[in-house]
């Protein structure tokens, strides 16, 4: 039976942005799902070694890799008692959320809450002792779950998806009947209208997994990085932000990078300021650390705030550093304009005193306007997590499957539509579909 | 008193099947029924069969049963209903001759060793020790040690027609009132259900020249995997529609139906609404389908299916005078609606035996449900089962992925019913899998180890087996793509294969069958169409039908954990009270059938295993 069980995956790092996130994969394809997607050199699949940490490349895509460290854990030495790899990563909410779109991409199943510990148990890995506190588990993380579902934005999702399990529900009812009903005097072609439908809710889904993008910023901020030459001002803009607003999380310690996370509260949205010690002592990361750590650095902003001292002339280390951050969402903040302005003016530019702390709201609003490209409607946005985008992905799949399936049987066309709202379900909580037979009975006419 | 091993009270289609079952595994069977001529008796449409019934009728069949072997042997035309819609979908079905199925049935009861039909009204069953005693309403008395109550909608029952109600069983039949205050008085709960039945005209007085026809299929499968002769079609239905006259007489008199007066109390079903409330609820539509139906060849009766009333019967004739080709009808048996009572049937085992009640089994409509072949179903498990109880081996429990016989009894065991159940496909998860045409794969070796699938059955079974086999290995044949191939692709619209392909290959195309491989390689001459057909679908659907198989295998895993009897769901702490207390009420026997009780979510499922397996090894 234990083969049977379908390989889980899950993030198993609290949301949010932490140093470092660890994604775990648990079952039989947890190797073999690997090994499509992580690369080192020192690394052999068939020769792996059971608990020892590999670096090397996770690829998101042909040109995206991300460094990170994978473990595999052979079964029974595992914490399910199963094959198990896990990734360990750098922070970071969208990363980690890619990772993990891509092991499911690649065969893995999202895990259920408390699925790995009922696994462990299941296998005999965690004792009778234990039992109560994965009871207490299962109901907290589906609490949570529940919880996430019931605030205001993100009931919005859930209301969205029942929508379009509705909609399924519909046109699952019409086939139903006319499948189960064969004898009374139908439309008969049902099909075209089903496909019809099933289009729109594609576009649906993916409007509402492109939304997810603007969710992300409401869930975990936005990340925004602080660059510059050595004494341009990047510690006083930052206390001048900090003094202004109130800081509203406590500092976060790093372990793999030496940053640490400064955020203030603008409208509603968490700016993250990703700060370093380097920018703090006014030494600057680009002289000590290299090119390259800063690259790294900058990549991982959802806009980077390019400082410079506008009372002089751009300096050669200016200039390289603007060279580094030209594609990226940028903003260039012309810092001491109190002291007379020197500088040619340039196309995202804001200017500030950062010692007065003049043009600091202008440059926050900035921000804000820059990464969310348009303004929020908070009862309108679908706001949505790792989890329920990964479910959408999953969901586009199964319809897109479908769509190039019109030449099959109604039972066939059916039977996929029935696992396309399954998988909805989800998100919903709705598994079951006995509405099905009602909706027959309420818009058909049937009997003897 | 005299000594059976089985009682059955009910002589329709769920006690034939369980009595049958019973005498053929060896038990001296007493079938007690209120009428030896109401014995397997086709109350309502004249027909067997149709979708999802077709399903049933090939399990039951398929477990060593009665209803496909009698309908073969008796019906008067055949359709395969749903062709082109998809394997898992079609569905046989046929008009009965309804008095030669009766015979037919009566007949096989009567030449059947160790079995007892009996004409008699019981009135009363008192449980002493292990036996139940019968107490019939002449005085007699009988004991047993198991008892299947198959009854049907005789208890309490009462017909409308109008104003007019009478205290009888369907067709005017004797029905049973003192045995429902038994059933209370053995602290079972009873609901109240209601259904009906449409008139019936005489053909003589039907221009038919106004009328559809409509035909039976030639060359058609038989429903029984036993029957070896080809059946041929008799007798032909003809359609007619209502139309704005009619719907206007029906408005007309809405004050006079009894469904809208509040005379009729019971709960009817919702396929099967009478015509005022067809009228009613869908307002829209123009005109509603109706098919007349030979009753037998042996009667001049036609049965207007769809037109199912309780008016009063000035109201039924006007009605019925309006349809085309009906306006000088002669009725000959009135419509009427009937209430009866039924147990709830949340009080039943997957077992079909009582809960705390040992050795009392319920089948058929008295469980709530509709439909001559879901009570056949039910009567075939709840015959094996009693068997199995007297001989203290294990009962059966057919899942959901093995026939619709599981899905029925689970859902009605495990959810309740609100209206009286019919079989529908759309309740099946696995349909796919559950096909008529593979029931006896699914299901001959379950009726075989229970003792019902006698020698001739399982011959034909293996036999099957072994030419599916050899048909598997033909399908592995190379195929040398030469002219003749070309053409077979091109008449198909099918892309040339660029290389030689296996037969097996060339069948994965979507536009080319098995038949018209053979056409041209005649490999396959020596099968019949049955097992070409099972290759066909098998080849064709094996992408779906390997995801229905890690489906089923996902499903089996929650079945297979059974929840010890003495767990007790309202001491531990983790489960929510809700849950705890629908636990508590169905008290599932195993993890899956837990998971399907509404109000029950996954998560109480996974704290419920932790629980169950922590309460195991406490022990």
């Amino acid at each position: 039976m234990k083969n049977m069980e379908k390989t889980i995956a899950c993030i198993s790092t609290p949301l949010g942005r932490g140093a470092i996130s660890i994604i775990r994969m648990s079952g039989p394809e947890s190797l073999e799902i690997a090994e499509k997607l992580f690369y080192s050199s020192r690394l052999q699949y068939k020769n792996i070694i059971s608990r020892f940490m590999y670096l090397g490349d996770f690829y998101i895509d042909e040109n995206i890799k991300e460094k990170c460290l994978m473990v595999y854990f052979k079964n029974p030495n595992s914490y399910t008692g199963e094959d198990m790899v896990e990734f360990q990563v750098h922070g970071g909410t969208l990363l980690t959320q890619k990772i993990l779109e891509k092991l499911i991409e690649n065969g893995a199943t999202l895990a259920q809450p408390g699925e790995f510990s009922r696994r462990a148990f299941e296998n005999g890995k965690i004792s009778l002792d234990e039992a109560e506190s994965i009871i207490g588990e299962i109901n907290a993380e589906s609490e949570g779950e529940l919880n996430a579902a019931l605030t205001v934005a993100g009931g919005s999702l859930k209301q969205e998806v029942v929508k379009i399990q509705d909609v399924l529900t519909d046109n699952l009812a019409e086939i139903e009947a006319t499948l189960d009903y064969p004898e009374e005097d139908f439309e008969s072609e049902v099909k075209d209208k089903i496909f019809k439908s099933l289009e729109k809710i594609n576009t649906k889904v993916m409007d509402i997994v492109k939304q997810s993008q603007n969710s992300k910023y409401i869930n975990y901020g936005i990340n925004i990085g602080i660059v510059g030459s050595p004494n341009v001002g990047k510690s006083s803009l930052l206390n001048a932000i900090l003094g202004r607003e109130r800081a509203i999380v406590t500092d976060i310690e790093g372990t793999t990078r030496d940053s640490i996370t400064e955020s203030v509260d603008y409208h509603g949205i968490r700016m993250n300021f990703v700060d370093t010690a380097g920018i703090r002592d006014a030494v600057d990361k680009v002289e000590q650390l290299g090119v390259e750590r800063s690259k790294e650095y900058i990549k991982s902003s959802d806009i980077v705030l390019y400082v410079i001292d506008g009372s002089r002339e751009l300096t050669e280390q200016d200039k390289e550093i603007l060279n580094l951050i030209q594609n990226q969402n940028h903003i260039v903040v012309v810092n001491k304009t109190d002291k007379g302005r020197v500088v040619p003016s340039f196309e995202n530019e804001v200017e500030i005193s950062a010692l007065n702390k003049m043009g600091i709201d202008n440059l926050l609003n900035q921000i804000y306007h820059k990464v969310i490209a348009e303004e929020i409607d908070f009862n309108k946005l679908v706001v949505t997590n790792e989890r329920q985008v990964a479910i959408l992905k999953e969901s586009l799949e199964i319809i897109n499957q479908i769509l190039e399936r019109k030449e099959e049987s109604m039972d066939i066309i059916s039977m996929l539509i029935k696992s396309l709202w399954q998988n909805l379900g989800k998100i919903t909580g709705q598994c079951e579909n006995e509405k099905i037979i009602d909706v027959i009975f309420s818009k058909f006419c049937l009997g003897k | 008193m005299e000594e059976f091993d089985a009682i059955v009270i009910g002589a329709g289609h769920a006690g034939c099947e369980s009595a049958l079952a019973l005498a053929r595994t060896g038990n001296r069977t007493l079938l007690l029924t209120l009428s030896l001529d109401a014995v397997a008796f086709l109350a309502c449409n004249p027909s067997i069969g149709g979708t999802a019934k077709g399903q049933l009728v090939a399990e039951v069949d398929a477990l060593g049963g009665e209803m496909g072997v009698n309908i073969d042997k008796t019906s008067i035309q055949l359709r395969m209903l749903n062709r082109g819609k998809g394997p898992a979908v079609q569905s046989l079905r046929a008009q009965a001759d309804k008095i030669a199925y009766h015979n037919q049935m009566k007949k096989t009861l009567e030449n059947t060793p160790n079995l007892f039909l009996r004409q008699g009204e019981a009135i009363d069953i008192v449980e002493q020790e292990e036996y139940k005693i019968v107490k019939s309403a002449v005085g007699e008395e009988y004991k047993a040690k198991v008892l299947v109550f198959a009854t049907g909608v005789y208890l309490k029952s009462r017909i409308i027609i109008g104003d007019y109600t009478k205290d009888v069983g369907p067709n005017g039949f004797m029905n049973s009132k003192l045995l429902s205050d038994s059933l209370d008085k053995l602290g079972i709960k009873l609901l109240r259900f209601k259904t009906g039945t449409p008139a019936r005209v005489n053909a003589r007085s039907i221009d038919f020249s106004k009328l559809e026809i409509q035909y039976g299929e030639d060359n058609i499968q038989s429903f029984s995997f036993k029957t070896k002769e080809k059946p041929t079609n008799k007798a032909v239905c003809y359609l007619t529609y209502t139309n704005t006259n009619t719907h206007e007489i029906i408005k007309a008199n809405l004050d006079k139906a009894p469904v809208f007066s509040g005379l009729i109390k019971g709960v009817g079903p919702r396929y099967c609404p009478s015509i005022e409330t067809k009228i009613v609820r869908f307002a829209d539509k123009e005109r509603h389908q109706l098919f007349l139906e030979p009753e037998s060849l042996s009667t001049n009766e036609i049965y207007i299916q769809g037109f199912s009333t309780s008016m009063p019967t000035s109201v039924q004739k006007e009605m019925i005078h309006s349809l085309s080709g009906l306006e000088n009808a002669e009725i000959m048996r009135d419509s009427y609606a009937i209430e009866y009572d039924c147990i709830d049937p949340k009080q039943l085992l997957p077992t079909l035996e009582l809960k705390n009640h040992k050795g009392l089994f319920f089948a058929g409509q008295i469980n709530g449900t509709s439909g001559y072949e879901e009570a056949a179903a039910q009567g075939i498990i709840a015959g094996i089962n009693a068997n199995l109880y007297l001989k203290s081996q294990p009962q059966l429990i057919l899942k959901r992925s093995d026939g619709y016989i599981g899905v029925l009894i689970d859902d009605i065991v495990t959810k309740g019913t609100q209206e009286p159940y019919r079989m529908m496909t759309s309740r099946a998860e696995y349909r796919l899998f559950l096909r008529q045409d593979n029931a006896d794969l699914r299901l001959t070796e379950i009726g075989r180890e229970v003792g019902l699938v006698d020698d001739e059955r399982y011959n034909i079974f293996t036999e099957k087996k072994t030419k599916l086999d050899e048909c598997f290995r033909l399908l592995k044949t190379k195929v040398i793509i030469d002219e003749n191939i070309k053409k077979l692709f091109e008449e198909n619209q099918e892309s040339l294969p660029k290389e030689n392909m296996t037969v097996h290959e060339m069948l994965k195309r979507s536009n080319i069958d098995i038949f018209k491989i053979n056409g041209i390689l005649h490999i396959f001459d020596e099968f019949t169409y049955e097992i070409l057909n099972e290759i066909n679908i098998m080849v064709k659907y094996e992408g779906y039908l390997k995801q229905q198989d890690e489906e089923i295998a996902k499903f089996k895993k929650n079945e297979s954990t059974l929840i010890p009897e003495d767990f007790d769901y309202l001491k531990y702490h983790g489960l929510r009270k809700e849950a705890s207390e629908k636990l508590n009420e169905i008290r599932p026997f195993n993890l899956g059938q837990a998971s399907r009780i509404s109000g029950v979510s996954p998560a109480d499922i996974a704290v419920l295993s932790v629980l169950i397996k922590k309460f195991k090894e406490s022990k």
